[in-house]
């Protein structure tokens, strides 16, 4: 099974989330129950765009990590489904590219056929600057957990994710 | 004669970069206010420049835009290695000459595919025309990842790469990945083919029109970042020449600054670069263009997605030419100290010439900043551009129907507002 993890995110401050899961992916090891099955694959992303659509081919499932700004506390983790993410079409400008858009035009595009989870983590409002907070920084190993347990799922035939 | 009295007031306007807005009066078949209305805040870019050090203006004039941040990087060490008196050499160049390419196609890519094309088959979006034409949107995908990843290559990321520097790369890559690279582009080259056919084929209205070209000319090469600026009706200056011969004013109704060319508006861009410099594409480039039926050079704004179609391949061929002959240097930059002095430079951004002047004070930081990007020059020529094509069009038709014109018209430009508001001055009086 082919698994390919998107870490979104850039260098400030607490958008730097993404990248900071996707470095302890390559860090880390999958249990040997999984290491068996899935092929992981983690990319840091900056900010994709329409790059994110090719991205999403090639592999059986994609999950996005990505900071969120929301009602939640900082540091929470949300399973966001892709239906659920307002879609940036019509589009205004190729600046405000984001990834539901590119979810719904790699969709119509018929160009990806993974089942894609998108894992959110909320942020503090965000700002430049290299200080992450504490709660951000403490949700990574809860979604290496969260990822794993996706595998599991999917491993089972269990996986929600749609494509 | 028609009493007819037509407003039409695009408040947002949709598919370029940017906020920007149209507004439009016209009485009695006769267009009596047009504004093309540039509302997007000043950025105030060249102020965050000043004191800061010369080693950091490339990364920070990338932030100027997220489409084409090689463009700014490009100018801006071409400015500052002006002012200092240090030359780069022929890796360097070349070099720059690639990741230019890759930027180019990206940009180009995005433009014809997500927002010029969806008008001329009547579609509101990308999106609905991607459900209609996968095949064409598709293409252009793949040929816009493959943009990013030269800029990747070269730049270290795709977005706002972090590699350039005064006096060259902060790194090179190895020559595994530049072969590869290499390959990927050879491979693309029949894709892009098949787009400059295509964007030859799509039915665009006609429109005839006078109007005067400028762009970067070198003696040899289609030019990105060397060479003078020249013009179809006899310019050819060298780059600190520029502010002699193009003037800047304020209109009351755009905060970006308006450039004139012995008082007339002029265009920039990729129909300006192929109008002027046709001549320097590779024989390989030209056989494709020079059979497609259409009369270069061309007075026609809607053969704008052509130029950038042909744009395409040449870049995607210049850089698998550039990546070929790829030896890691000894190093990928020359040492450069700080040092006093004035400098200009200029290149050629998707969108047009980009020129930079800097003054760098004895620590080598900056002392004064100014940017010309290509949309603020091309601001003038769009809205002569409306009227003309307004005219030719047709005042009888619906509102609908010419504001949905005009929009085309605008979007041939390409016109990256967020670019051209970071200019303003702030003495400027508003009421």
């Amino acid at each position: 099974m082919r698994v390919r993890v998107l870490g979104v995110g850039s260098p400030s401050g607490d958008d730097t989330v993404g990248w900071m899961v996707v470095e302890a992916l390559q860090k880390s090891s999958l249990p040997a129950r999984l290491r068996r099955i899935v092929e992981l694959e983690p990319v840091a992303l900056d900010r994709p765009g329409m790059e994110l659509v090719r991205h999403l081919s090639d592999v059986d499932l994609v999950i996005v990590v990505d900071a969120v700004v929301g009602k939640a506390p900082p540091g929470t983790i949300e399973r966001i489904e892709t239906h659920e993410l307002q879609s940036d079409f019509p589009m205004l400008s190729c600046h405000g590219f984001g990834v539901a858009g590119a979810l719904d035009l790699a969709r119509t595009l018929g160009t990806y056929s993974a089942d894609v989870v998108v894992l959110g983590i909320h942020i503090p409002s965000p700002r430049a600057g290299a200080s992450i907070d504490p709660t951000v920084r403490a949700a990574v190993s809860r979604v290496l957990g969260m990822i794993e347990a996706i595998l599991d799922d999917k491993a089972t035939g269990n996986i929600t994710g749609s494509c | 004669m028609s009493d007819r009295e037509i407003a039409i007031h695009v408040p947002v306007l949709a598919r370029v970069e940017g906020e920007g807005a149209l507004h439009l009066r016209i009485r009695s078949e006769k267009i009596e206010r047009l504004h093309l209305e540039i509302y997007e805040p000043p950025r105030l870019f060249e102020q965050f420049l000043i004191g800061r050090s010369f080693e950091e203006v490339p990364d920070m004039v990338a932030r100027i835009c997220g489409i084409c941040p090689v463009a700014y990087q490009i100018s801006a060490v071409n400015a500052l290695e002006n002012a200092m008196a240090v030359t780069p050499g022929p890796w360097v160049q070349a070099m720059r000459r690639a990741l230019y390419c890759g930027e180019w196609i990206q940009s180009h890519c995005l433009h014809i595919h997500l927002l010029a094309a969806p008008d001329f088959f009547g579609y509101n979006s990308a999106m609905e025309m991607a459900r209609d034409h996968p095949d064409v949107v598709r293409r252009g995908l793949f040929l816009q990842g493959l943009g990013n990843d030269v800029m990747r290559l070269l730049g270290a990321r795709s977005v706002h790469p972090v590699n350039v520097k005064v006096g060259g790369f902060h790194s090179a890559p190895s020559p595994e990945k530049v072969r590869a690279m290499a390959q990927s582009l050879r491979e693309a080259l029949p894709e892009a083919v098949a787009l400059v056919e295509w964007a030859a084929s799509v039915q665009v209205p006609a429109d005839d029109q006078a109007f005067v070209n400028v762009a970067m000319r070198h003696d040899t090469e289609y030019p990105f970042h060397e060479g003078d600026i020249a013009s179809d009706n006899g310019l050819r200056i060298g780059v600190p020449e520029y502010d002699r011969y193009f003037a800047e004013h304020q209109e009351e109704h755009s905060t970006a600054l308006y450039s004139l060319l012995n008082d007339r508006p002029y265009l920039v861009g990729p129909l300006a670069r192929v109008n002027l410099n046709r001549d320097r594409l590779p024989p390989s480039v030209r056989g494709i263009l020079d059979p497609l039926g259409i009369a270069w050079p061309s007075r026609n704004m809607f053969n704008s997605i052509v130029a950038r179609a042909v744009e395409v391949l040449f870049a995607i061929d210049e850089a698998a030419r550039l990546l070929d002959d790829y030896e890691l240097p000894p190093s990928p930059a020359v040492a450069v100290a700080g040092r006093a002095g004035i400098g200009c430079g200029a290149s050629e951004a998707p969108r047009g010439t980009l020129w930079h002047r800097y003054q760098v004070d004895d620590g080598g930081r900056i002392a004064s900043a100014r940017i010309i990007p290509p949309t603020s020059q091309n601001q003038a020529r769009i809205e002569e551009d409306l009227r003309m094509s307004l005219l030719a069009y047709g005042l009888e038709h619906t509102d609908d129907e010419l504001r949905l014109h005009c929009e085309k018209v605008i979007r041939n430009y390409d016109p990256c507002i967020s670019c051209a508001t970071h200019f303003l001055r702030l003495d400027t009086e508003r009421q």
